[in-house]
């Protein structure tokens, strides 16, 4: 891959990586987008896939 | 700070304990490799996750003794060219525990509690495919395995919960390797593993996760399913490629070469090749382990013809699959769809060769035949993935 593509792609992924963190970790944007339902969503516990 | 309740990447336990394990790596790297080996500074670091953060410490010691024993047992004593037995014997533990998960969560039955509080232990199925593998592939090597060396393989922290599936004398040799494996190439690439792996677990799966699965509302229309069906087919790649990614990104930083478990699938253009880029290392195993060994078998006892053999070959070696997953009909049936898809690209390959020339798209434009095969495949998985989730069943 050439260094442009590289930075470009780094970029993009530190860019979805910052905004993301902010909008589902610090701003709960789903709270704002879904304010009448009252429940919990969050899927940080565990793999879909995992297995004992 | 709580004990023995992390399980690998998922809480910020576990983030504390990659950062000390890298740093004593290349602490030991730069002064102290002529005091501790890399295999034994593995083992401790190993040690330290089980004994501290590592749910059910002692069942899981115990499971690797176990497991480490009948390696030996059957390596010594069993001479047979049959491979059931010693597979079985290997399996035991796991599918005790798979035929506990069919009792219900709520059962009242105090012996059901007990035997699924001893047994379920974390990355159980993932480690005895690895030993399975293991025994197969040094069946008939005189070379001893030494307890250290087993125990790093197969107690192996970043992929303990769902993979990638390595193999012993890949593993071996990285450990042999040892510190001159921890370079700044290596570690760079783990950082752009490890950082691929977060976006994808915590920022891209979260998000269709809470922002489109949770609010979903069954309504019985062929809107609802298919918006759920291909969601859920992104939610679960990107849950589970992350979480490769994050073991692959650990391997690297402490100077393991994972090996990669997902390489663009959604560009498959027939099951053969989804396979090697869907949760690649479980393919390659159950290509080596169990297709192969079945192909073989009937190949030796000339039963059936070629196309058949490997028909059959494929669609049990993916119900197996559907059962590994759990003792339960949508999971079986999943597999066995998958197992369909094979036989089905298997005798279309098969009709093509025969009549020299492609049955079903005969002289059409080949990247047009490329589209169509990427479109057909993706959705076909999707479904199988569908039924999988158990939301139709």
């Amino acid at each position: 891959m050439s260094i442009s593509k590289q930075i470009i792609k780094n970029t993009l992924i530190y860019f979805l990586l910052i905004f993301g963190y902010m909008y589902l970790y610090l701003v709960d944007i789903d709270q704002i987008l879904f304010p009448q339902e009252n429940m919990e969503v969050k899927s940080k516990i565990d793999f879909v896939y995992q297995q004992f | 700070m709580k004990l023995h309740d992390t399980l690998p990447f998922v809480s910020s336990e576990f983030y504390y304990f990659i950062a000390i394990a890298v740093c004593l790596f290349l602490v030991a790297k730069i002064g102290f490799k002529k005091w501790i080996s890399y295999r034994w500074l593995l083992a401790l670091v190993i040690f330290s996750f089980i004994v501290l953060l590592c749910p059910k410490p002692i069942q899981f010691g115990f499971l690797i003794v176990y497991l480490y024993l009948a390696l030996l047992l059957l390596r010594k004593f069993y001479k047979h060219q049959n491979i059931i037995l010693p597979m079985l014997v290997l399996a035991t533990p796991m599918i005790f525990m798979k035929t506990l998960g069919v009792f219900p969560e709520d059962t009242k039955s105090t012996f059901i509690i007990s035997a699924k509080n001893i047994i379920q232990i974390i990355g159980l199925s993932y480690i005895i495919f690895k030993v399975i593998g293991l025994y197969i592939d040094e069946r008939r090597s005189a070379t001893k395995i030494a307890f250290v060396d087993f125990f790093n393989f197969t107690a192996f922290v970043p992929s303990l919960l769902i993979g990638p599936l390595d193999r012993f004398q890949r593993f071996n040799s990285d450990v042999k390797n040892g510190y001159e494996n921890i370079t700044a190439e290596l570690f760079l690439q783990g950082w752009s593993n490890f950082i691929k792996g977060l976006l994808f677990k915590f920022i891209i799966a979260e998000a269709l996760h809470r922002l489109i699965l949770s609010h979903l509302t069954d309504d019985g229309t062929i809107t609802y399913h298919l918006l759920y069906m291909y969601t859920y087919l992104f939610y679960l790649f990107f849950d589970f490629a992350g979480y490769s990614l994050l073991a692959i990104g650990f391997g690297n930083f402490i100077g393991i070469n994972v090996p990669i478990n997902f390489d663009k699938p959604f560009l498959a253009v027939n099951p053969k090749e989804f396979w090697k880029r869907w949760h690649k290392t479980l393919g390659d195993w159950l290509n080596d382990y169990f297709f192969k060994p079945i192909f073989k078998y009937f190949t030796t006892k000339q039963i059936f013809t070629s196309i058949q053999r490997q028909s059959i070959a494929l669609f049990l070696t993916f119900s197996l699959m559907g059962f590994w997953n759990g003792f339960k009909l949508h999971y079986i049936l999943s597999g066995m769809l998958f197992g369909l898809y094979s036989v089905t690209h298997n005798y279309y390959i098969y009709k093509c060769k025969v009549a020299g020339k492609d049955v079903v798209f005969g002289k059409l434009n080949p990247i047009l035949v490329k589209i169509i095969s990427i479109i057909l495949m993706f959705n076909s998985v999707a479904f199988a993935i569908y039924l999988f989730s158990g939301k139709i069943l």
